[in-house]
C-alpha cells in the first residue's frame, strides 16, 4: 500500500511520535555532576594542543597556559574570559562552565599573520543546541514530506511557501526619485568614485603593510572583513549584483573604451573589442578562477602585500581585457567575485525588468542594447528588453538611461524568482539552467568547507597546509588536492548519486540524469548563501573590533583619525553567535526545501513522478544540513 | 554637459592620486616639532632594528617613534636613559611614542625586552649621542 | 590601434610588476644585510688529568687550554633594569673532561668580590644550564621551559662556607625568581648546604628546585677584579637516564653571571645565548 493513501491521523501520530522521542534524548543527556577539571593548553603558531577540551556543565574548569614559541592569549567565546602566555611565563585562567554547548577558544594576542585564524574548541555538555539544531533539520524535513505528499497535482501557479506568487513585481521605480536616481548620469558613478577612494587607500596599505600583521591593516580588514561579510550577508541574498553596481575596477577600462568617463560617449567601445568566445561563454571560466584564486587563501586574506597583489592584479587584469575585449566582458567572464555573485543574485528581491513587452515589441531599434545619446547599450551584453535572470546583469541601470519610453523598471520580488525563469526565445548560448551554474553552486558548498575548516576549524594542520608550511602531500599539495576533490568530485558526486535515486524513486523513463542533477543543484542557492552567511557571523563577531582600530590608524603609522585607535579587541555577540548560525542554516534550508520541490515538479512530467522522485533529495538536504549544523555547533 | 565630465575626472583624481598625496602630507606633518627618529622594530632574521645605529644630537629632547610591523609583539628598553613613558611591550602593529633627553654623550645600547623569535637574545642597536 | 593597445597592455603590465618588485623589496621594511647566526661551538677535549678542587684551580691544567670568549647580555625581559654602565659583557670559558669527570672553567671581570649574600647584599655567582634532553626549544634558554633543564650555579657565598668553613653571615637571604619579582623583601630562609655549588632542575620560571642528589662540585678565586670559577662533576650521572650524561657528541649549554654589588640576584643576570659543546 502505497504511503501516499495513508490517512491523515497516522501522520499526525508519527509527528506526535518523533517529537515524543526527542524529547527523552534531549532529557538523557541532562548534565552529571560537576567536576574540577584542569588543562594544560600549549599555544603554538596557530593552534593549541589540545585544541578539543570537553568538560561537563558546571564543571570548574582551571586551564593552565604555556607559550610554545611567541606571546600567545586565550579568549573562550560566549564566556568572555581570557588570560595569555609569553614564552616562559604562564598564564591561568578559572571559570565555571555554566553554559553548555560549543564554544571557540581564540588567541588574543597578535601572534603572526594567521593570528585571528587560531581557534580550538571547547565542548560543555549537554550540546543542546546541536541536539536542537538536527531536531529543527529533521522537524522541518518531516514537515516538507508532509505537505508535498499531500499534493495531488501539479501547482498550476509557483507560490513561494504557498503564499507569495513566485512570479509576483513590484516596480519600485513606480517613485519618482529613485527613477530620477536611476537615470541620473551620476549613479552608479559616484558610489563607484567613493569606492574608488577606499580602494585606493586598501591598496596603498596592502603595498605598505608589506608582511606586517592582517588584522591592523586597512586592506586585509576592510576587504576580507567588511566586505566580505556584507557582500555574502547583505548584498548578495537581497539585491544581487548591488556590488557589481558600485564596484570600481571596471571604471578606468569603461573610460578607456568610452573615452568620456561620465557623459555618453562613442557606442563603439576603443579598444580591439574582441568577442569573448562562445565557448568560454559561462560561467565555466568563473568556476575555475574563483577555486585558482582560493588557492591562495592563507595569502591574501592575512598578509597585507598579498591583498595588494591580488587586488592589484585584478584591476590590471581588468584594464587589459577592457583593451582587448568588448564593453564589460571582464566583469562577466573573469571577475573571480562574479561568478558566485551572478548565480546567488537570482534569489535576490531586486532586478530590472522591462514593464511591458509589447511596447518593447514595437520598438526598432532596442535602445537598451544598441544606446543612444542618453546611454550607453547595456554593457554586459545582455537583452533588458527580455531579461528575466539577474544572472549577468550589473545593475548599471544604463538601459533605464537610455530607455525612451521609461519602460525598464526596478523591481521588488519575491526571492528565488530567477531560479524558476523560463529559457527565452532568442537566448545566448550562456543564459539557461546548465552544469557550469550547477558546478558553481556545488563548488562553493566545497570551498566553504575548505574555509571554515581551516579558518574556523581547530585544526592547526589544515592551517599549516593553507599557508604552505611544507610544500609536499601531507602540505600545500596536499591542500590543493584536498580542495580538487572535496570541490570537484565529492560534493557533485553525492548530488549526483541523489539524483540518480531520484531518478530511480520517480520510475520516470524520459526525464534526463543530467536535467535531474542541473534541476536540483539550484536547491544550493539558498543553502550556500545560507551557509556562507553563517560563515560570515563567524568572521565579523570575533574581528569586527578590528575595523574600529584600521579606520583610526589604516597604515600602522601610529594615526588616530577617529580617535578609535586605541580599542582593543572586543569580540561581541559570540555566545549567541552559534544560535544564529544554526538560525540561519536552518533559513536557507527552508527555502531550499520549498525550491526542491518545486524544481521536482518541473523536471518530472506528472505529480507521482515528482512527489517520489523528491524523496531521495528531500532525504539528501536533510543529510547535508545534519552536516552543516554539525559543523557549525556540533 | 562638458563641465559633468571634467567634474567627474577632477573627482576622480582626487579620490586616486590626490588620497594618496594627502595620506603621504599627513604623515609628513605629523614628525614636526621635535627632532624625531622613526625606528622600525623587526626580529633579527627579518633585519633587526632600524637603523640599527643612529646618532642623536647632544642635550636634544628626541622622540623616537617605534614601529613594530611584524606579526608578533618586540619590547624596547635603553637603560641608560629615562624614557618616558615606559614601555613594556609593543605589540604587532603598534607604534609607540618614546621622549628622553640625550645628557650623556657616548655610545649606548638599545633591546628589545619581549621574546619575539628565536633570535631574540641578538635584537639590539646601537644610539650615539654627540 | 592594435599597436597602442599592445603598447599599453606592456606599460601598464611593466608598472604593476615593477611596483611589486618595489613593495616585495620593502615588504620587511628597509631592506638590509642579515647577519648570520651561529652558535658558538666549545671544545670539550679528553685530558687525563683530574682536579683537586681542595687544592685549588689548577691554573696550570686551564692553559693548556684555548679559551673561547662568550657576549654576555643583560637580562631585560623583567623590570627593573640596574643603573649601571654596560648592559654587554664577556665571560671566558673552557672545558675539557677526563673520561671520569667533567670540567667547565668560566672567567669574568668583577670589580668588587661579594661573597655574602642577605636581603641587601648579594652574593656574586655564575651558572652553566643544560637542557636535559636532546631537542630544545631555543627559548628554553630563559630559565628552561617546556623541557628541564639541569642548573649547576655556583655562589660566592656558598663557597665561602664550604671551602673556608666559616658559617653563613645572616639567617634569612632574598634570591627571588619569577614570579615574586615585585615582592622584593620576599625573604627565604636559609638552608644548609653541602657544597659550593647548587645542583638544580627546572622545567619553567618560577619552578627551579635542587634536585635530589648533589652532584657537582665547584671553587671559584677571586684575584685582580677577576673571578674565577670551576666546576667538576662526573660524566655520567647518578640519576642515570633522569640526569644529564655527558657522552661523546654535541650538547646545548648557557652560561649566566651575577655581579651582586650591582644587585644581581635571583633572574636578575646576564646571560649568554646556546653555546654548543663539542664533547670528544
Amino acid at each position: 500500500m502505497s504511503v501516499y493513501r495513508l490517512p491523515f491521523t497516522v501522520y499526525r501520530k508519527i509527528v506526535v511520535g518523533f517529537l515524543f522521542l526527542s524529547s527523552i534524548f534531549f532529557f538523557l543527556s541532562s548534565p552529571s555532576f560537576a567536576a574540577e577539571r584542569f588543562f594544560e593548553v600549549k599555544a603554538k603558531k596557530f593552534s593549541y594542543t589540545p585544541n578539543i577540551i570537553k568538560v561537563n556543565k558546571g564543571d570548574k574548569v582551571s586551564i593552565r597556559l604555556i607559550s610554545e614559541d611567541v606571546h600567545h592569549g586565550f579568549f573562550v567565546d560566549g564566556y568572555g574570559v581570557k588570560t595569555s602566555a609569553h614564552p616562559g611565563m604562564e598564564g591561568a585562567l578559572s571559570f565555571t562552565a555554566d553554559k553548555s554547548g560549543r564554544f571557540s577558544f581564540r588567541c588574543s594576542v597578535t601572534c603572526g599573520s594567521l593570528h585571528p585564524y587560531m581557534i580550538g574548541y571547547l565542548y560543555v555538555s549537554p550540546n543542546n543546541l546541536w541536539v536542537w539544531g538536527v531536531f529543527g533539520v529533521l522537524a522541518l524535513g518531516l514537515i516538507s514530506w508532509l505537505i508535498t505528499s499531500k499534493k495531488k497535482q501539479k501547482d498550476e501557479k509557483l507560490k513561494l511557501f504557498g503564499i507569495i506568487p513566485l512570479e509576483w513585481r513590484f516596480p519600485l521605480t513606480k517613485f519618482k526619485p529613485l527613477r530620477a536616481l536611476l537615470k541620473s548620469r551620476w549613479f552608479p558613478f559616484l558610489p563607484i568614485v567613493f569606492n574608488l577612494f577606499i580602494f585606493t587607500i586598501i591598496l596603498l596599505a596592502g603595498f605598505i603593510g608589506g608582511l606586517g600583521a592582517g588584522n591592523y591593516n586597512f586592506g586585509v580588514m576592510i576587504v576580507w572583513i567588511l566586505w566580505w561579510v556584507l557582500l555574502m550577508m547583505f548584498m548578495v541574498p537581497l539585491i544581487g549584483r548591488f556590488w557589481c553596481m558600485m564596484c570600481p575596477f571596471p571604471l578606468i577600462g569603461d573610460w578607456i573604451q568610452r573615452g568620456k568617463l561620465i557623459n555618453v560617449g562613442k557606442q563603439k567601445s576603443w579598444g580591439l573589442g574582441k568577442r569573448w568566445p562562445n565557448k568560454l561563454r559561462n560561467l565555466w571560466p568563473l568556476v575555475i578562477l574563483f577555486w585558482v584564486s582560493t588557492w591562495f587563501s592563507g595569502f591574501f586574506t592575512v598578509k597585507p602585500f598579498a591583498t595588494f597583489i591580488l587586488l592589484g592584479a585584478i584591476i590590471l587584469i581588468a584594464i587589459i581585457i577592457a583593451l582587448f575585449f568588448e564593453k564589460r566582458t571582464f566583469c562577466l567572464f573573469v571577475c573571480p567575485v562574479s561568478g558566485f555573485q551572478g548565480l546567488y543574485a537570482n534569489f535576490s528581491l531586486f532586478g530590472v525588468r522591462s514593464r511591458d513587452p509589447e511596447i518593447c515589441k514595437k520598438h526598432v531599434p532596442k535602445t537598451c542594447v544598441v544606446g543612444n545619446e542618453k546611454g550607453y547599450g547595456c554593457p554586459w551584453m545582455e537583452l533588458p528588453y527580455e531579461m528575466n535572470r539577474n544572472t549577468y546583469c550589473g545593475l548599471c541601470f544604463e538601459c533605464l538611461k537610455t530607455c525612451p519610453y521609461d519602460n525598464m523598471d526596478l523591481v521588488l520580488k519575491p526571492f528565488g524568482q530567477d531560479l524558476f525563469a523560463e529559457r527565452r526565445r532568442t537566448d545566448d548560448v550562456y543564459n539557461r539552467r546548465s552544469t557550469d551554474e550547477a558546478y558553481k553552486a556545488l563548488t562553493m558548498i566545497g570551498i566553504f568547507l575548505s574555509f571554515f575548516l581551516a579558518f574556523q576549524g581547530p585544526y592547526g594542520h589544515l592551517r599549516d597546509m593553507v599557508t604552505a608550511k611544507t610544500f609536499g602531500l601531507h602540505g600545500y599539495l596536499g591542500y590543493l588536492l584536498e580542495s580538487f576533490t572535496i570541490d570537484f568530485l565529492l560534493i557533485p558526486g553525492s548530488l549526483f548519486l541523489f539524483a540518480w535515486l531520484s531518478k530511480l524513486a520517480s520510475r520516470s523513463k524520459e526525464v534526463k540524469l543530467k536535467d535531474v542533477f542541473v534541476n536540483f543543484s539550484y536547491c544550493l542557492v539558498p543553502v550556500g548563501i545560507a551557509i556562507w552567511g553563517a560563515f560570515s557571523l563567524g568572521i565579523i563577531f570575533p574581528n569586527g573590533s578590528y575595523l574600529l582600530h584600521i579606520i583610526s590608524d589604516p597604515f600602522s603609522w601610529g594615526w588616530n583619525l577617529f580617535g578609535t585607535a586605541s580599542i582593543p579587541w572586543t569580540p561581541f555577540f559570540t555566545g549567541l553567535m552559534p544560535y544564529l548560525q544554526v538560525l540561519v542554516t536552518l533559513g536557507g534550508m527552508l527555502f531550499a526545501l520549498d525550491f526542491g520541490y518545486k524544481f521536482s515538479q518541473r523536471t518530472y512530467k506528472d505529480i507521482g513522478e515528482a512527489k517520489r522522485g523528491w524523496i531521495p533529495i528531500l532525504i539528501y538536504l536533510i543529510l547535508i544540513h545534519i552536516f552543516f549544523v554539525r559543523i557549525f555547533v556540533g | 554637459m562638458k563641465k559633468n565630465e571634467l567634474f567627474a575626472v577632477v573627482l576622480m583624481f582626487l579620490a586616486t592620486i590626490g588620497t594618496v598625496i594627502g595620506i603621504f602630507a599627513y604623515e609628513k606633518s605629523r614628525a614636526k616639532g621635535y627632532y624625531t627618529v622613526e625606528l622600525t622594530a623587526r626580529a633579527p632574521l627579518n633585519g633587526n632594528w632600524y637603523p640599527r645605529k643612529f646618532t642623536v644630537p647632544f642635550g636634544q629632547e628626541v622622540r623616537i617613534r617605534i614601529r613594530n610591523i611584524e606579526t608578533v609583539s618586540h619590547g624596547f628598553a635603553m637603560p641608560d636613559f629615562n624614557i618616558e613613558p615606559a614601555i613594556n611591550e609593543i605589540k604587532a602593529g603598534e607604534v609607540k611614542e618614546i621622549k628622553f633627553l640625550a645628557d650623556k654623550k657616548g655610545t649606548f645600547p638599545f633591546f628589545c625586552t619581549v621574546w619575539c623569535s628565536n633570535e631574540h637574545l641578538h635584537m639590539s642597536g646601537e644610539i650615539t649621542v654627540e | 590601434m592594435k599597436k597602442t593597445v599592445y603598447f599599453i597592455t606592456f606599460v601598464l603590465l611593466a608598472a604593476f610588476l615593477g611596483l611589486v618588485y618595489y613593495g616585495a623589496r620593502h615588504w620587511r621594511g628597509m631592506p638590509v644585510q642579515i647577519e648570520r647566526f651561529e652558535t658558538p661551538a666549545l671544545n670539550v677535549a679528553f685530558m687525563d688529568k683530574d682536579i683537586d678542587l681542595a687544592q685549588g684551580l689548577a691554573p696550570e691544567v686551564w692553559q693548556e687550554i684555548k679559551l673561547q670568549e662568550i657576549k654576555l647580555m643583560y637580562q631585560v625581559t623583567a623590570l627593573p633594569w640596574p643603573k649601571i654602565k654596560g648592559m654587554l659583557s664577556a665571560v671566558t670559558v673552557k672545558a675539557f673532561h677526563s673520561k671520569e669527570n667533567i670540567y667547565f672553567y668560566m672567567s669574568w671581570p668583577d670589580d668588587t668580590e661579594d661573597r655574602i649574600h642577605e636581603t641587601t647584599q648579594f652574593s656574586d655567582a655564575c651558572a652553566i644550564m643544560f637542557p636535559v634532553e636532546k631537542d630544545v626549544q631555543p627559548h628554553t634558554i630563559m630559565m628552561g621551559f617546556l623541557g628541564r633543564v639541569n642548573i649547576w650555579q655556583w655562589k660566592g657565598n656558598q663557597d665561602r662556607e664550604y671551602w673556608q668553613k666559616e658559617s653563613p653571615q645572616t639567617k634569612a637571604y632574598v634570591d627571588y625568581y619569577y614570579p615574586f619579582e615585585d615582592k622584593e623583601l620576599f625573604p627565604v630562609s636559609q638552608h644548609v648546604t653541602k657544597f659550593a655549588v647548587n645542583d638544580l632542575l627546572a622545567i619553567r620560571v618560577g619552578t627551579i628546585t635542587p634536585k635530589d642528589v648533589q652532584e657537582v662540585m665547584g671553587k671559584g678565586v677571586w684575584e685582580n677584579g677577576v673571578w674565577t670559577a670551576v666546576f667538576k662533576r662526573p660524566l655520567k650521572s647518578l640519576e642515570g637516564e633522569n640526569g644529564v650524561n655527558f657522552i661523546s657528541g654535541k650538547r646545548l649549554s648557557a652560561l649566566a653571571v651575577w655581579n651582586g654589588s650591582k644587585g644581581d640576584r635571583g633572574g636578575r643576570k646576564s646571560i649568554s645565548d646556546w653555546l654548543e659543546l663539542n664533547i670528544q
